[in-house]
């Protein structure tokens, strides 16, 4: 399938659900995003870590240092409480605006 | 706490490397998946490289992102610490209360008296001159020969405005009077002043309804009409917008109303005139070069300075001088601000009151800091205990810092209902007459800008009373402290710096006691001065006859002989006179010359103070005959015309002192001779703190006046004033009786006192403060010096030494406390005296006298209040110190 460009401001949202069950550090993400959409969604590393520290700056996640699997240092993210809740707001009216799009594009008559 | 807080606690700040970390791993662990599933490592490095994009680019934007972020965490920390110290300090005050209410007491008291005359002197400075641009504006008078401020003359006013060109925009005169206004039998006498048409153009005013006047109406004989103050036109026709156009009976006569001036305009130097009506003086009084009576103000021209305006009418004067010798020779110019004539006369007191102020704030400040130093010693043990597990010494200050700081702003806000009742207290001391004298300070209270100074010196007063204490109590120890005896370095440390300010409030309090002690020597002086008559006992009031009734000068002289008969009959009376202007109040003077002396230069002619008199006044007033006779009533019309004189006169224009039986000629009536017959003691004319001026003395037989005051000597004082205006009444409906005062408050009330009594008054209160804080401050101190040496007195105890020896070991440094600070104090005594300047009267600034008792005073006080504290060092009990230990 070919690429697709990120509509603004999804990254973040897939970002911040990437966080939705624990702590990752970054390279995580990334893995994470490649592996659940199956490629399908190629995001560039750099989007990725901008994303990620636009997000630490509005204080949605938070970073620490910490060991990696392999034994090595990484900075990890999670999410903060508005994090959290930033997170359940997108999800709700990305799915809402989601369900629209498909409802136009699913169309089968001219007249309503 | 969160975990910045640990982070920030541990001091871990992060490392300029931790972008360029975070990405290598990224790229590495990219790198080693891919190898994993098969890569060469050289493909694998170009795909990470290639799906990463612009490495280089990144780090250095996602640099930026992390110095803005740790910015901001690093301001968000600051004001979570900020809340937190505020948090803390408010209950450490709450956990002292007695500790709280002092503070609160000394700083709200201070800061209140600062604010309190912060509102009066902005009120003297900006509301004293309700007008655009008022530094432009300058009062001109002329001066006489001698040096002395005089009037203008109509013609010398003409030729300045015709001559100065264009250093002015406007030149205007003005001249103040009381009106009297309402029909006969109830009139009602009304500050006024008559101006000329352009008077309110060159103050740059208009008013609020109607018009001002016009060019033409101010020509001899006036025009009838009036414009009202704001606040006349409020109390009078309660703000009655139909007001232009309505009729008053001023002085007996109609006056068409035209218009209202705005609210908010005053001007002092007419007195705070409620009704102004345009210049009225007849044609021939407006001819005479040698009849000085217009008070002159002036605006400078846009783009040209006072010192241009100044010399350009001096210019104008000296060519009038050269022109008209007979009446300018030796006369010139004095050009002054506006403001000077507004504020002049209290700004001394001002400034004295201002410094006052800042001193008792200064003492105030140093006082709280001792308090703040016990406190922090007492918290050494706590302190310490955060240092060492890692507060730093600047964060356990800034928490000290907040402590004082939050005791500042509670006292600004104690400081501004203090500044209320302080304005309260200073504005009600004055009375009517000096209040329209200084309007801008009627109704005067603190406003926004008086809240805003309190804040700002809520700020100085909290670094004042905290930094040094904070500075000197988280220097504390931290391993004595925590080992829990004596910490030596800090006691001593924090004594010298207590010992220091109590010293320096010492100091302050004796500059600030020898003020008021100087200026009260001042008081007693004038007060004690010989006026040259014995206001004991004589009551007076003034009389005016106006209207049409009262024209004729022998209507005038038949009322006023007849009143004083009647007043004798008052029981009580013992004699009875009136006066064209009693002492202390100023006169128009006359130059004149002896016969048979040679004649007298122009510029140095004999002058002297004009009073006429009738009845009984010297009797009345107390004032001895020294040569002749005093006037009778065959000194009439009919007779040889007849003046006295004062001894200064005598002495000073009749050589040899034998005045009695001379005659002169006053340069104003060429036509008569005056034979002298008689001379009586001096008595003051204008201020009590000036010398005394030659006075003559006419009989009102003789120059009839339409207004004199009464003056009666009467044991029932000022309960004659019934039966004498039940007299006026059935003498004559209408005539006004006022001013009614006993003579010895019109010497109390003279401007030389009240401008001294009233300054004192507020310095002394502010001085007693200060001697309170000075003496608790040393108690405080010397108490606790017996309490530190416990131990050692303990010990000497056991070794042998007696009460009165340990007592004097804590005296001994008492006193050198005391010692120290009234020396320092005394260097500033001279200081603040100096600055007294002119309201010291009869005694020089640094008088060693005054200031050698201020300091015994002082030093005794505060010797009692270190020997009460030191007794305790004699009840030590040194087996209780040894089973301490």
């Amino acid at each position: 399938m070919a690429d697709l460009d990120l509509v603004q401001g999804t990254l973040d949202v897939l970002v911040l659900k990437a966080l939705a069950w624990g702590p990752r550090h970054g390279y995580g993400i990334a893995r994470w995003l490649r592996d659940t959409t199956d490629d399908t969604i190629l995001v560039e590393d750099r989007a990725l870590y901008l994303a990620l520290h636009r997000l630490e700056e509005r204080d949605l996640i938070e970073a620490e240092w910490g060991l990696s699997e392999n034994n090595r240092k990484a900075r990890y993210y999670s999410l903060t409480r508005a994090g959290k809740r930033e997170l359940t707001q997108r999800q709700s009216s990305w799915t809402l605006y989601a369900d629209a799009v498909f409802k136009v594009l699913r169309a089968t008559r001219a007249d309503a | 706490m969160s975990p910045h807080g640990f982070r920030r606690l541990l001091r871990i700040r992060p490392r300029p490397g931790d972008v360029e970390q975070e990405l290598r791993f990224h790229l590495d662990s990219r790198i080693e998946d891919l190898i994993r599933n098969g890569s060469t490592r050289e493909d694998a490095r170009a795909r990470a490289l290639a799906e990463f994009g612009d490495v280089d680019r990144t780090a250095r934007e996602l640099r930026a992102s992390r110095r803005r972020l740790l910015t901001r965490r690093a301001r968000a920390d600051w004001r979570s610490d900020l809340r937190l110290d505020a948090k803390i300090a408010w209950r450490g005050l709450l956990r002292r209360p007695g500790l709280a209410a002092s503070l609160l007491l000394i700083l709200g008291l201070a800061s209140g008296a600062c604010g309190a005359i912060f509102t009066v002197v902005r009120a003297a400075w900006f509301a004293a001159m309700p007008y655009p641009e008022p530094g432009r504006l300058l009062n001109v008078y002329e001066v006489k020969s001698d040096g002395e401020l005089s009037e203008a003359s109509w013609p010398d006013y003409m030729d300045w405005r015709t001559q100065v060109g264009s250093d002015f925009s406007g030149l205007a005169g003005y001249d103040p009077a009381n009106v009297f206004v309402g029909e006969v039998g109830d009139t009602r006498m009304l500050r006024a002043a008559r101006v000329t048409a352009e008077f309110f153009d060159v103050l740059g005013i208009a008013p609020s309804r109607g018009r001002a006047f016009r060019t033409g109406e101010d020509g001899p004989g006036g025009t009838p009409i009036a414009l009202l103050s704001h606040g006349y036109w409020q109390r009078q026709f309660g703000g009655d917008p139909a007001v232009i156009g309505r009729v008053l009976t001023v002085n007996g006569a109609p006056c068409t109303i035209v218009g209202v001036l705005p609210k908010g305009f005053h001007f002092a130097p007419a007195g705070d005139a409620e009704l102004w009506l345009p210049l009225d003086r007849d044609a021939d009084l407006r001819t005479q070069r040698s009849d000085h009576w217009l008070l002159v103000v002036g605006r400078v021209a846009d783009g040209k300075s006072l010192r241009e305006a100044r010399t350009g009418l001096e210019l104008v004067m000296g060519r009038l001088a050269g022109a008209y010798p007979e009446s300018n020779k030796g006369r010139t110019v004095r050009v002054t601000p506006l403001r000077d004539a507004v504020i002049g006369e209290i700004r001394p007191a001002l400034i004295a009151l201002s410094l006052a102020v800042a001193l008792v704030l200064v003492i105030a400040c140093a006082n709280a800091a001792g308090l703040f130093l016990s406190r922090t010693l007492g918290r050494a043990r706590e302190l310490s205990v955060r240092m060492a597990i890692g507060a730093t010494r600047g964060r356990v200050v800034r928490q000290l810092v907040t402590e004082s700081l939050l005791a500042g702003v509670g006292g600004a806000i104690i400081g501004v209902i203090v500044a209320r009742l302080g304005v309260r207290y200073l504005v009600g001391g004055l009375d009517e007459g000096a209040l329209d004298h200084l309007p801008f300070f009627r109704d005067l209270s603190p406003d926004g800008v008086t809240v805003a100074f309190l804040a700002l010196l809520a700020i100085i007063t909290g670094l004042g009373a905290g930094l040094a204490p904070a500075l000197v109590g988280a220097r504390a120890d931290a391993l004595h402290s925590l080992g829990g005896t004596v910490r030596p370095t800090a006691t001593q440390r924090s004594g010298r710096l207590r010992d220091g300010l109590v010293a320096g409030q010492l100091a302050l309090t004796l500059a600030l006691l020898s003020g008021t002690a100087l200026m009260a020597r001042s008081l007693l002086s004038l007060l004690s001065q010989d006026l040259g008559f014995q206001p004991e006992e004589v009551v007076t009031g003034r009389v005016a006859l106006t209207g049409p009734a009262w024209e004729s000068t022998s209507a005038q002289q038949r009322f006023f002989e007849t009143l004083l008969a009647r007043v004798k009959t008052i029981p009580g009376v013992r004699s009875a006179g009136a006066i064209s202007n009693l002492p202390l109040s100023p006169g128009g003077t006359n130059t004149f010359r002896v016969e048979g002396e040679p004649e007298p230069d122009q510029a140095s002619r004999p002058e002297a103070t004009r009073r006429q008199v009738a009845g009984e006044y010297f009797q009345a007033m107390g004032i001895p005959l020294l040569a002749g006779r005093v006037f009778s009533q065959r000194d009439d019309s009919t007779t040889q015309p007849v003046i006295m004189v004062s001894a200064s006169l005598a002495k000073r224009y009749f050589p040899g002192g034998r005045a009695v039986g001379r005659r002169l000629r006053f340069f104003a009536f060429p036509d008569t001779t005056w034979e002298v017959i008689g001379v009586v003691g001096d008595v003051t004319v204008g201020r009590i703190d000036a010398d005394l001026p030659p006075i003559y003395y006419l009989s009102h037989l003789q120059v009839a006046a339409n207004r004199l005051t009464l003056t009666a000597r009467t044991s029932s004082g000022t309960s004659m004033y019934p039966a004498l205006r039940a007299q006026l009444a059935t003498m004559a409906p209408g005539v006004a009786l006022y001013y009614e005062a006993p003579m010895t408050t019109v010497v109390s009330d003279s401007p030389a006192i009240v401008a001294r009594r009233y300054p004192l008054r507020v310095i002394g209160a502010l001085a007693a403060v200060a001697i309170l804080l000075a003496v608790a401050g040393v108690y405080g101190v010397v108490s606790n010096n017996v309490a530190e040496r416990r131990r050692e007195i303990g010990i000497r105890s056991a070794l042998g030494a007696n009460r009165m020896q340990l007592i004097g070991l804590i005296l001994r440094r008492g006193a050198l406390l005391v010692g120290t600070g009234l020396l320092s104090g005394g260097l500033l005594a001279l200081i603040f005296s100096r600055a007294l300047g002119s309201m010291l009267y009869g005694v020089k600034p640094g008088d060693p006298v005054t200031l050698g008792l201020v300091t015994l005073g002082l030093g005794a006080t505060t010797l009692v209040a270190s020997w009460w504290p030191a007794r305790r060092a004699g009840r030590v009990d040194p087996a209780e110190i040894l089973r301490e230990e």
